[in-house]
């Protein structure tokens, strides 16, 4: 199937495409929000702008579309990129990386079953701790571009997160109970290399 | 205690989304389990199991109904079942007159108030927050099921009168996943 993948360009965008990939669908675009409201409830603000590196790595092309970020507004600007996914590459379905939310993978559905085609969140409900190690497993060069929950320090950012990280990262949500998936926002996380990357991005300027 | 999952889904990516979730819940349980698709059930495979989960599937895709006539042993089985949005769906296609006059096209997505009018599966009697992903639902049912649980979109929770089959519209394995802990001690 033809399929657009909702990509902010970090982990879980990026492990939903994975997926789709392996699952044999064929990706016609990726799909970025950019919100001008840092505290949108639906989308990704960290590092988003970065997402043309990543598509340019995974040779897919990338709709940008801009949108205010406000509640529900948001989601005609996501229902037009759709659209525009549908009209310009054929799309039959959209991917998400949703995994807990259900105010976000239902106002996705909510719009594919408006626009008629297919939605997967082949992350849904998906343990933390699992998807975080089937991730590295394959491989993927995750780092830490955001961070906002207690107990998750300055030190984190830019991070790339590997076994011991990891290990750190579950002491840590244990201790201070924050999600391990960061579900809550308590970080945000950008993808270097995956393996349907074709060569690994490199951070040519780090700003705290 | 050996328990087959039935997925419903036609795209295999999908099982990842409605199907994983329920294979997560049997393993913590520490049950044995196994799936098959809607394309591959058959009467035989059923008889080696215990208990049998039919998964729910996406808003657009209904293949399962193509395929009816794999799950007609659901109308004499003595085996414990729960029905999970389609699978809920095939159970009164399957052991219901007339079943097409018991569905209605109702689209419920996201978080619903359900109401249970009796306990249910380890749900409390009263107002519950579910799970819905369906464009059709149940508006009715017959004799032989007793309904626990409504919503504004129809019905939300069966059990069959005479025989432990199961069924919700709701995804309990979403939310309300000690109802499926709940029907695999049963």
């Amino acid at each position: 199937m033809k399929l657009a993948v909702l990509y902010s360009g970090g982990k879980d965008s990026n492990y939903a495409l994975y997926l789709a990939k392996k699952h044999g669908h064929e990706i016609v675009c990726l799909i970025t929000m950019i919100a001008e409201n840092k505290e949108s409830y639906m989308f990704q603000t960290q590092a988003v702008e970065n997402t043309s590196h990543q598509a340019r790595a995974l040779g897919i092309p990338l709709i940008k579309q801009k949108t205010a970020g406000e509640k529900e507004e948001e989601l005609e600007d996501l229902k037009k990129a759709i659209k525009k996914a549908i009209n310009d590459y054929r799309a039959e379905g959209v991917v998400t990386g949703a995994v807990e939310s259900i105010y976000q993978a239902s106002r996705v559905q909510r719009i594919a079953n408006e626009l008629r085609i297919e939605c997967f969140n082949p992350l849904w409900q998906k343990k933390a701790k699992d998807y975080w190690e089937e991730m590295l497993k394959e491989e993927f060069k995750i780092i830490i571009v955001g961070v906002s929950a207690e107990g998750l320090e300055k030190k984190w950012l830019g991070k790339t997160i590997g076994k011991k990280e990891l290990e750190e990262l579950e002491g840590l949500s244990k201790k201070h109970k924050f999600h391990l998936g960061f579900e809550g926002g308590e970080a945000e996380t950008f993808v270097l290399w995956q393996p349907m990357f074709k060569k690994e991005l490199r951070i040519k300027n780090k700003k705290n | 205690m050996k328990i087959l999952i039935i997925s419903t889904c036609k795209e295999r990516m999908h099982e990842e989304e409605f199907v994983k979730p329920i294979v997560d819940i049997v393993k913590s349980e520490g049950g044995a389990w196994s799936v098959t698709n809607y394309k591959k059930v058959n009467e035989r495979e059923i008889n080696s199991f215990d208990k049998i989960i039919i998964s729910g599937t996406s808003l657009k895709d209904f293949d399962y109904n193509n395929y009816l006539s794999r799950f007609s042993w659901i109308k004499n089985t003595k085996k414990q079942i729960l029905g999970i949005c389609a699978g809920m769906q095939i159970i009164i296609a399957t052991t219901e007159e007339r079943p097409g006059e018991k569905l209605k096209q109702v689209q419920e997505i996201g978080q619903v108030t359900t109401v249970f009018s009796k306990d249910f599966l380890g749900i409390k009697k009263g107002n519950n927050q579910c799970y819905e992903l369906h464009r059709i639902g149940v508006g009715r049912v017959g004799k032989n099921f007793d309904v626990y649980a409504k919503s504004n979109g129809g019905i939300q929770a069966i059990k069959h009168r005479m025989k432990e089959i199961y069924g919700v519209m709701f995804h309990p394995e979403v939310r309300n996943k000690e109802m499926i802990r709940e029907f695999l001690k049963l």
